[in-house]
């Protein structure tokens, strides 16, 4: 994969001596894993390949049986693993994070890679030293399956009309767990990643407002994990983040309410998930088998919109074709994502009952 | 996520309105005394360009949609009762929907913090009192 990464992006080698700087070695990565052998060594050596090198690569093999703690330990990197299993991915990072010595600390997934100069990018904004943590854009590695070109659309949507916007007034809904680089001093002031919630990425955000803290974006940063290929996987990670969400909801509210931007994201963020779910699924079938059969177009209406910035960023990227071919997968997704959202509200804000087993994505 | 259904979906206008801010806010910065960083620009226009755009294919898709209906009755006469458009007023009222929606999200949201902000003050008050008490 390594050789691979060199062919997808010829970055030259001359920018590791740009970095050779007082700024080298400041940073410490943590890869959280469990049964990640097909993966992880394609996660290590992007790492490995940066142009802007960490000071050392924690993998913790949360008691893999598949052999992940041997192909990590092979590329050289240091392998933690705990007596038992954390039960989830805050409970791996957190285990390491006592053991860091460096100024700033990235969390990347085990099933993730990265472009060649994206630890550079993300270290120039938290550089800054009001900022606690930055996040990078996120595309799906693979791009094949209908769920993969759903997801593709959705991150293309959303990392390059709603993230960059919320950038700009300086609350990023949320720094992605799956790559995002943060000071280590403050990350270690409110305790880690916290397993209070399924969506310990988000937690970590808020918790980061709620305390005075500013969070950043960078586009420039970009990050390749593994989607779900399937059905199965992909309702275990939307199960989760859904919880998660509501869970960082119910968690959260009163400090949200505070922050008016903040307050205004997440607002019509519930309000699009209940209101907008409630129609696709009930309101939309029923006008369309009792009204007019038009009302099916509800379904795809939007499409066009969201296919504006989406295939911008196409044009941009050179993958328009592509970008074209995946769209029709959007609406399809975002059904899924409305069903599984609208069940994880119901659970999770009227019944009260709280999901707390992490189950894997992929 | 969602870019919002027409007439009930909140979370494009959020963004549209967000945009036209951020014009807003970069243009009178300045006359608050904060300078509009000239690097910020570049990316306003391009969310505009892709704001305006955006606004277009609602338009153009509406037109599409009619154009379509009005081939298809012309072949189909039988489809003549599914493809009553709405009136222009109806249609003006349903664009304004999301925004007007929005409004009301964001007062009770902002009536719900006065309500807590009241509540937690009235309630410090009592401690402050029962502990002057003898």
């Amino acid at each position: 994969m390594s050789e691979m990464m060199r062919v997808l992006y010829p970055v030259s080698h001359h920018k590791k001596a740009i970095f050779g700087g007082p700024d080298d070695r400041q940073i410490t990565v943590i890869v959280p894993a469990h049964n990640e052998a097909a993966s992880v060594a394609d996660t290590i050596n992007s790492l490995l390949d940066q142009t802007l090198p960490p000071a050392k690569i924690i993998v913790v093999d949360d008691c893999s049986t598949d052999g992940t703690g041997d192909i990590a330990r092979a590329l050289g990197v240091t392998v933690l693993r705990p007596d038992k299993n954390t039960g989830s991915k805050a409970g791996a990072q957190t285990y390491a994070l006592s053991l860091i010595d460096t100024e700033f600390t990235i969390a990347i997934d085990a099933d993730s890679i990265l472009a060649p100069d994206a630890i550079q990018n993300l270290f120039q904004a938290i550089r800054n030293s009001d900022v606690a943590a930055a996040s990078g854009y996120v595309l799906p590695r693979y791009v094949k399956s209908l769920w993969e070109r759903g997801r593709y659309i959705e991150y293309l949507f959303a990392f390059s009309f709603f993230k960059p916007i919320q950038d700009h007034f300086e609350r990023p809904l949320i720094s992605s767990g799956c790559f995002s680089i943060y000071r280590t001093d403050v990350l270690r002031e409110i305790g880690g990643w916290s397993n209070r919630t399924l969506a310990e990425d988000m937690d970590l955000t808020w918790t980061l407002y709620a305390t005075g803290h500013k969070v950043r974006f960078v586009p420039e940063a970009v990050c390749y994990p593994i989607e779900p290929h399937n059905f199965h996987f992909l309702r275990c990670q939307l199960r989760r983040w859904s919880h998660g969400f509501n869970q960082n909801v119910i968690l959260h509210w009163r400090n949200v309410l505070e922050q008016p931007f903040l307050r205004a994201t997440v607002a019509v963020l519930l309000w699009d998930a209940i209101v907008t779910g409630a129609l696709m699924l009930f309101a939309l079938p029923l006008l369309s088998i009792l009204v007019n059969p038009l009302f099916v177009l509800g379904y795809v209406i939007d499409l066009p919109i969201i296919a504006v910035p989406v295939l911008v960023e196409g044009l941009r990227r050179r993958e328009f074709g592509h970008v074209l071919l995946s769209l029709p997968a959007y609406p399809v997704l975002r059904m899924v994502n409305t069903t599984i959202m609208l069940q994880a509200i119901w659970l999770e804000l009227v019944r009260k009952q709280s999901l707390r087993v992490y189950e894997k994505g992929h | 996520m969602s870019a919002g259904l027409p007439a009930t979906g909140v979370g494009g206008a959020l963004y549209l309105l967000l945009v036209v801010w951020m014009v807003l806010r970069e243009l009178t910065g300045p006359a608050k005394g904060n300078h509009s960083a000239r690097s910020r620009w570049p990316f306003i226009g391009k969310m505009v360009a892709i704001s305006l755009v955006m606004v277009v294919v609602v338009l153009g898709e509406r037109l599409l949609i009619q154009g379509v209906l009005k081939v298809a009755v012309e072949h189909m006469p039988g489809l003549a009762i599914y493809a009553t458009l709405p009136s222009g007023s109806f249609v003006l009222l349903m664009a304004a929907m999301p925004f007007i929606l929005l409004l009301l999200l964001m007062t009770c949201l902002h009536v719900l913090r006065l309500a807590l902000a009241s509540k937690s003050e009235a309630s410090r008050d009592d401690l402050a009192n029962a502990s002057q008490s003898p």
